[in-house]
């Protein structure tokens, strides 16, 4: 089990840009904290709950899940990736300094991406637990949105859709502007939503109800771009 | 007159077909030790692997038949019929991407095709380790081989050291390299027909594992359709290109194809005289060519040297 620590720790530092902090030392790290709410437009997100889209269909999101990873603050990056499947705090390692920016992927890096999950403990976001994983092409879902629309008109979800979207070329970097400082040690919170209606913008739900991104490109597209600029920092 | 002699020998030799066996594709833990091996070889014949209990590895991958099963398409659970020929597992120690479109690049990634497929063991990772945890006999296999809990990676590796331990070099065509046995005459004009004539089988077929491992399309026109790599590429240049076979053994894997549509080793045959048909991204080395009936005997009787009759698996 040490070597598949020892992978999973190479794994992270290939990853990293080559550019060197701004601080103090590079074994002293902080804790720099996505505080995520999901948010249906100006309401609360709640799993399973009814929403209206658009003010005309009525849709129920049943499943969430995205991968946040490669989490960097002014170019520097910070260690570990998350799997979001609820609204909480997701934490990275990250060298103290003051940053003004932030970003990170919504996926995963192609090495990671293409790993074996069967390298990593059942509570890892990377192991098979997680039923995130396309065993026949070797890869990740980065992002899952499974539920039911109105498919009749009469306000009741009847109809299900299922967005799965992976694969390397779908791999989206979420950028945003805040400023904020990590100090050695301490734990810094940003607070960040999620708009999962706009996940939907464009996306003709009623006859394009499907896609695990082994077709339909340009609605894998439009998804991963929805959900690109679904990402907000809420103040 | 021993210079002329000893030219030719050289010259012999450089023709005859390379004989070096590539490194095997180990895992991280490198070779496996004969406990691993065998905890594999128990779940590899274990159906509780799969959803129903009836379906183990070993349905779909017969050691009888060179770890095939004779079928056009394998029977999952329920009787759920697969949707690709069930490849033999001999030498896959050796290769660098499995399944026909070259979807995973190693033994343990590879079988999670088959336990999550809904035709084949219907199963998942999760599903399996919460089973065998459950079961005492196997609690106390994986402590004794591994000195730990039966996990995600515990189970990967033990089937993995099993599969991996399936090599196959031990046939008419080895002992031959080897000294060891002297072919008939037909089967000498099978192996020079094989490796050095026009007919170009040894081009993708290369020894020592009979498979260059690369993906091409032999001129197949997929029915049911089939992308094949480019399944897993989506690129329009790998549309039905499929991962050459290893013909080791072809004696024992019929029927032959990624969708098992020939049942013989004529048909295959028939099939590369008659250049393919005119199917999308063809390569170009399936041109057809002429074969007498003296010489496609030989042929066969060359690919049947390929059998390791010596197997003890």
């Amino acid at each position: 089990m040490k070597n598949v620590a020892s992978l999973f720790l190479l794994l992270t530092i290939i990853s990293c840009k080559e550019e060197k902090p701004t601080i103090p030392s590079e074994n002293e790290t902080g804790t720099l904290t996505l505080s995520i709410d999901s948010r249906f437009n100006d309401l609360d997100f709640i799993l399973n709950q009814v929403y209206t889209l658009n003010d005309t269909m009525s849709i129920r999101v049943e499943g969430l899940k995205f991968y946040i990873s490669n989490v960097c603050a002014n170019s520097i990056k910070s260690v570990g990736l998350s799997l979001y499947e609820n609204d909480d705090d997701y934490s990275f390692e990250l060298a103290p300094g003051s940053y003004s920016s932030l970003s990170f992927n919504l996926g995963l890096d192609s090495i990671t991406n293409h790993g074996d999950p069967s390298l990593h403990i059942s509570s890892n976001p990377l192991s098979s637990f997680n039923d995130t994983h396309w065993s026949w092409a070797q890869g990740y879902k980065f992002v899952l949105i499974d539920g039911k629309f109105d498919s009749d008109g009469d306000n009741i979800p009847d109809q299900s859709f299922s967005y799965h979207i992976g694969n390397d070329d779908y791999l989206k970097l979420v950028e945003l502007n805040t400023t904020f400082s990590v100090l050695e040690n301490e734990t810094t919170h940003i607070y960040l939503s999620f708009n999962v209606a706009k996940t939907f913008d464009g996306v003709d739900i009623k006859n394009k109800t499907f896609t695990h991104s082994t077709g339909q490109f340009e609605l894998v597209e439009q998804l991963a771009s929805n959900c690109q600029s679904a990402f907000s920092i809420n103040e | 007159m021993n210079k002329l002699l000893l030219s030719l020998i050289v010259i012999l030799s450089a023709c005859a077909p390379q004989v070096v066996i590539p490194p095997v594709q180990e895992n991280e833990l490198g070779p496996a030790t004969p406990e691993q091996i065998a905890l594999g070889k128990e779940l590899f014949h274990d159906p509780i692997l799969s959803s129903d209990n009836q379906i183990s590895c070993a349905t779909c991958h017969e050691s009888g038949q060179a770890f095939t099963d004779g079928q056009k398409f394998s029977k999952g659970v329920e009787g759920r019929i697969g949707k690709r020929n069930s490849p033999t597992l001999l030498n896959v120690a050796y290769l660098k991407q499995l399944n026909w479109d070259g979807g995973t690049n190693s033994i343990e990634t590879q079988m999670l095709v088959p336990i999550n497929d809904p035709n084949e063991l219907n199963s998942s990772i999760p599903k399996i380790v919460n089973e065998l945890s459950k079961n005492d006999h196997y609690i106390n296999r994986f402590n004794e081989v591994w000195k730990d809990s039966i996990s995600a990676y515990t189970l990967t590796r033990s089937i993995g050291a099993f599969v991996r331990s399936l090599r196959s070099f031990n046939s008419r065509y080895d002992k031959h390299l080897k000294g060891e046995y002297e072919y008939t005459n037909e089967e000498a004009v099978g192996e020079a027909l094989f490796f050095t004539s026009g007919l170009k089988c040894g081009q993708c077929h290369t020894a020592p594992l009979f498979t260059n491992q690369e993906f091409i399309n032999n001129g197949l026109v997929t029915s049911p359709a089939d992308s094949g790599k480019a399944r897993i590429t989506y690129k329009r240049e790998d549309l039905e290109k499929f991962k050459v076979p290893t013909l080791r053994n072809i004696a024992l894997t019929a029927p032959y194809m990624h969708d098992g549509r020939f049942q013989n080793l004529e048909e295959i045959i028939a099939h590369y005289s008659e250049g393919g048909q005119p199917a999308m991204n063809k390569s170009d080395l399936i041109q057809g060519f002429p074969l007498s009936p003296f010489e496609e005997k030989a042929l066969i009787s060359f690919l049947n040297c390929l059998t390791d009759e010596e197997m003890d698996l």
